[in-house]
């Protein structure tokens, strides 16, 4: 009877079955360095572009508070409201759900605030004999939209402790139209270079398997099953998703850099004061984590059994 | 232990390569399957190793029906055979210890365990000095001896080998076989496919002889009262 070594526990030869092929899944990139270069590089592409349009989106969120404000809700208020009974009905505005902030300006600001402006300043001369309301500027959250706003300022026009509410619903509309046009446009342009990632990668890793093919072959007739198999594939195709999500961040960073004094210059026309900014840690961690798992998935999709039998 | 049962193989319709073949094999035995290219020699390797199926017939391996083994656990009952091939494939990109280590750590055992065992067979096969050569820096002979410890070093209850002297000399050819007897004197059973008669007769184990397919003759030879 031949003596074995008692065979390690299931865990334990999992364990260790990942330490060696995370090993040769590092090392398999470096054999053919330009072949793997150039994938490294499509796949940095594929993954700059999305990148580049949710970095613009989010730059976009901050630029589209800014550009609401000048269609928030102004509610004139009763002239006969003390402001007391104004401080109470701010308050109520304040605590529903799709308002952001709230202001309440007392009919002297208001005069002051056109007096200052050179037009208006004619005109409020003209209307002196009337006393100015009091007004509450409210500002809605970024992501309500103009149906709710119309609600919110039909139930306003209602009360009557309420004069006039006035608000620019073609603006809002407008602006509503751009934001969803911009992010369905980052969400069609991610699932396509996701599908091209997919592409890629799943053919890259075709052709490692045939490269392989009598190694993967010799594997399988010395006891490897096919999760053994696969591997280290897996783990090439991960280390080359990370290599390449790293690099796409790099273009992010570059292009930022390039587009910053630009867009200044560009929003400044437009009397807006932002700056362009890049990705915090965390989202640049997400953007990582994300990478990662289109190429797992990538690879693990073109190393499915039926495929692997049919290359070996 | 191995159980052919009118086992036969086609591959379409007029190419048979394995007619009504039926024989026994018990464990610790050893033999040699010989006959011309193309007489199925290969065929019951590939059978025993579930590289293919067979077209009819039973055939079984420690009393279970191999047949029917899922193909998810196939890798399971290779874990218990060593197969050498004629061509030796080694892999290029690992060193002779690594290569020999492979099987070990396919089976989950540490990277320590494996080389020392891997070191162990080497030095079995004669060749420990050559462990940290790469294949290719070795002649065909010591490609051989890699190949066989690299069979041996996870200890399987039996060892199928394709022409393992294919490309070797009569007298290397000798060495490999007292290596393959050593290994036999453990407990390993091990079938031999060859074409060298020679070798068959110096050896004196059991013989199937197959011509195209079907089993001709199965018998041990007698030895030679006038050898020396």
């Amino acid at each position: 009877m031949i003596k074995k070594a008692p065979q390690p526990n299931g865990l334990i030869k999992y364990l260790r079955g990942h330490k060696h092929a995370i090993g040769e899944g590092i090392s398999m990139p470096w054999k053919q360095p330009i072949k793997s270069g150039m994938t490294i590089l499509t796949l940095a592409i594929c993954f700059f572009i999305p990148l580049f349009l949710w970095t613009i989106w989010l730059n976009y969120d901050e630029l589209k508070e800014s550009w609401q404000q000048q269609g928030s809700i102004a509610v004139f208020l009763d002239g006969k409201m003390d402001l007391k009974e104004a401080d109470i009905f701010l308050q109520e505005i304040k605590e529903m759900p799709i308002v952001d902030t709230v202001v309440l300006t007392d009919s002297n600001q208001v005069k002051k605030t056109l007096f200052e402006d050179a037009q208006f300043s004619q005109v409020v001369d003209l209307i002196q004999a009337e006393d100015f309301p009091k007004q509450i500027s409210v500002k809605i959250k970024p992501d309500v939209v103009v149906e709710e706003v119309d609600d919110f300022v039909n139930n306003l026009s209602l009360n009557p402790q309420v004069e006039y509410v006035s608000y620019d619903k073609q603006w809002l509309t407008q602006l509503e139209a751009i934001t969803q046009t911009l992010l369905q446009m980052a969400r069609i342009s991610a699932l396509m270079f996701l599908l091209i990632v997919m592409v890629i990668l799943g053919n890259t890793i075709a052709n490692e398997i045939t490269d392989h093919k009598s190694e993967l072959r010799l594997l399988e007739l010395i006891g490897a099953s096919d999760a053994q198999t696969r591997r280290s594939f897996l783990y090439m195709g991960v280390v080359l998703g990370a290599i390449a999500a790293l690099l796409s961040l790099i273009f992010l960073s570059v292009s930022f850099y390039w587009l910053e004094d630009t867009v200044a210059s560009l929003v400044q026309n437009f009397g807006i004061n932002i700056t362009l900014h890049g990705l915090s840690v965390t989202q640049i961690l997400s953007v990582l984590f994300a990478a990662i798992l289109v190429t797992w998935l990538a690879a693990r999709l073109s190393l499915s059994s039926a495929q692997l039998n049919q290359v070996i | 232990m191995i159980s052919f049962k009118r086992i036969s193989k086609s591959y379409g319709k007029d190419n048979k390569a394995l007619r009504d073949v039926s024989f026994e094999v018990e464990a610790g035995e050893m033999l040699f399957l010989t006959g011309h290219s193309g007489a199925g020699k290969t065929t019951i390797l590939r059978l025993l190793m579930m590289m293919q199926s067979a077209s009819y017939g039973q055939l079984c391996v420690n009393g279970k029906e191999i047949n029917t083994i899922k193909a998810r656990d196939i890798h399971k009952y290779r874990l218990d055979i060593g197969m050498i091939f004629q061509d030796h494939r080694l892999l290029d990109n690992k060193t002779v210890l690594e290569n020999v280590a492979l099987p070990l750590q396919i089976r989950g055992y540490s990277d320590s365990y494996s080389f020392k065992s891997a070191r162990s067979a080497l030095q079995q096969v004669s060749i420990g000095e050559k462990a940290n050569f790469y294949p290719q820096e070795l002649s065909s002979g010591q490609q051989q001896r890699v190949g066989i410890a690299r069979a041996f070093v996870a200890k399987p209850s039996l060892i199928l080998a394709d022409e393992p002297t294919g490309n070797l000399d009569p007298d290397l050819s000798l060495e490999l076989m007292q290596i393959f007897e050593e290994l036999n004197k453990q407990g390993m059973t091990i079938i031999i496919a060859s074409h060298d008669l020679f070798l068959i007769k110096r050896l004196q184990k059991r013989v199937l002889v197959l011509d195209k397919g079907e089993l001709i003759d199965d018998f041990n030879p007698q030895p030679n009262p006038y050898s020396p």
